[in-house]
């Protein structure tokens, strides 16, 4: 599949020497669906930007492979209103309602993967927002993570940590 | 890492596993989450696994956590430890951690704290330190 699509960037970066400054974009997710974006929602994402930057314009198809179909329109939307200058607290709140918690996490890594500055802080506040106050193993659970502590690590953590826990309640597992 | 597996049994029950994916959350990212969250959390999510441990000891999560004057308070708590160490050397968590505890000023007639951590004494407390030394 990645083949698939370096061979068609290839060719295209053949076919178009001259490209206009007003060529759409192809973004392609790693589910080869094809997203065609205006040049300045491709400035929003600093990954696809630099790439675009490297080969002069030449290159207007980008391989995304990471981020699938389902979460780049969240991104592309996120970026239209950006550059609209429509980021509000009311879209913000409006915008992360729609998502489940799974949701939140694989747009946050797509942020991260595209270097998009304000999605990745605005995910950052959100996804703290979802695990304060929860318990260890809610938010093991949130990410899918597992604990990879050895016991000795373990017990470490706890002694270096031990001023942090006067005060705080113990854990309430399964807490929501 | 079995990751992809456990996700699924998130409780909203998406059937998201068959999506391309990105993997386990980068500590760099899991900093930047730690940032908005308080202390108590902060270090209780350091218990999660080596990725939170180590995102938990970033200077920039905790350098918003730490009075203004941080460094005027913790030059004289060094004082009073006799300590080596400069306020320079030390970690911004190990400063936090350290200004918890109480620290007598001026030949012990002054005592300072940041703490216990609750969320609204301890702001009050950061205000309060920063008056009281000003």
């Amino acid at each position: 599949m990645a083949e698939e699509v370096s061979s068609q960037m290839n060719s295209l970066s053949i076919s178009e020497t001259n490209p206009s400054s007003s060529a759409t974009i192809s973004l392609v997710s790693g589910d080869d669906i094809v997203f065609k974006v205006e040049p300045t929602i491709a400035k929003e994402m600093e990954t696809v930007q630099s790439f675009i930057d490297e080969t002069d314009g030449k290159i207007t198809t980008i391989p995304l492979p990471n981020i699938s179909s389902h979460d780049l329109p969240y991104v592309i939307e996120y970026c239209e209103k950006s550059i609209a200058g429509k980021i509000t607290k009311e879209f913000e709140a409006e915008f992360v309602k729609k998502l489940n918690n799974e949701e939140v996490k694989e747009l946050f890594l797509a942020a991260n993967y595209l270097n998009i500055k304000k999605l990745l802080d605005f995910l950052s506040q959100v996804i703290a927002d979802r695990i304060a106050n929860k318990s260890v193993e809610y938010v093991r659970r949130y990410f899918g993570i597992e604990n990879d502590f050895t016991p000795e690590e373990e017990a470490k953590l706890r002694e270096e940590l031990a001023w942090t826990f006067t005060g705080v309640d113990p854990d309430d597992e399964d807490e929501n | 890492m079995g990751a992809n597996f456990s996700s699924c049994v998130c409780d909203d029950g998406d059937s998201s596993s068959m999506r391309p994916r990105l993997g386990d959350i980068p500590e760099s990212c899991v900093a930047l989450v730690l940032m908005y969250l308080d202390p108590p959390d902060i270090c209780k999510l350091a218990r999660l696994n080596r990725a939170f441990r180590d995102a938990s000891f970033a200077d920039f999560v905790w350098e918003a956590k730490l009075p203004l004057n941080y460094k005027f308070i913790m030059g004289k708590a060094l004082e009073e430890d006799d300590t080596t160490s400069s306020v320079a050397e030390l970690g911004k968590r190990d400063i936090y951690a350290r200004l918890c505890k109480h620290n007598l000023f001026d030949n012990g007639t002054k005592v300072s704290y940041l703490g216990p951590l609750t969320r609204v004494e301890n702001i009050f407390i950061k205000k309060w330190i920063h008056t009281f030394v000003a």
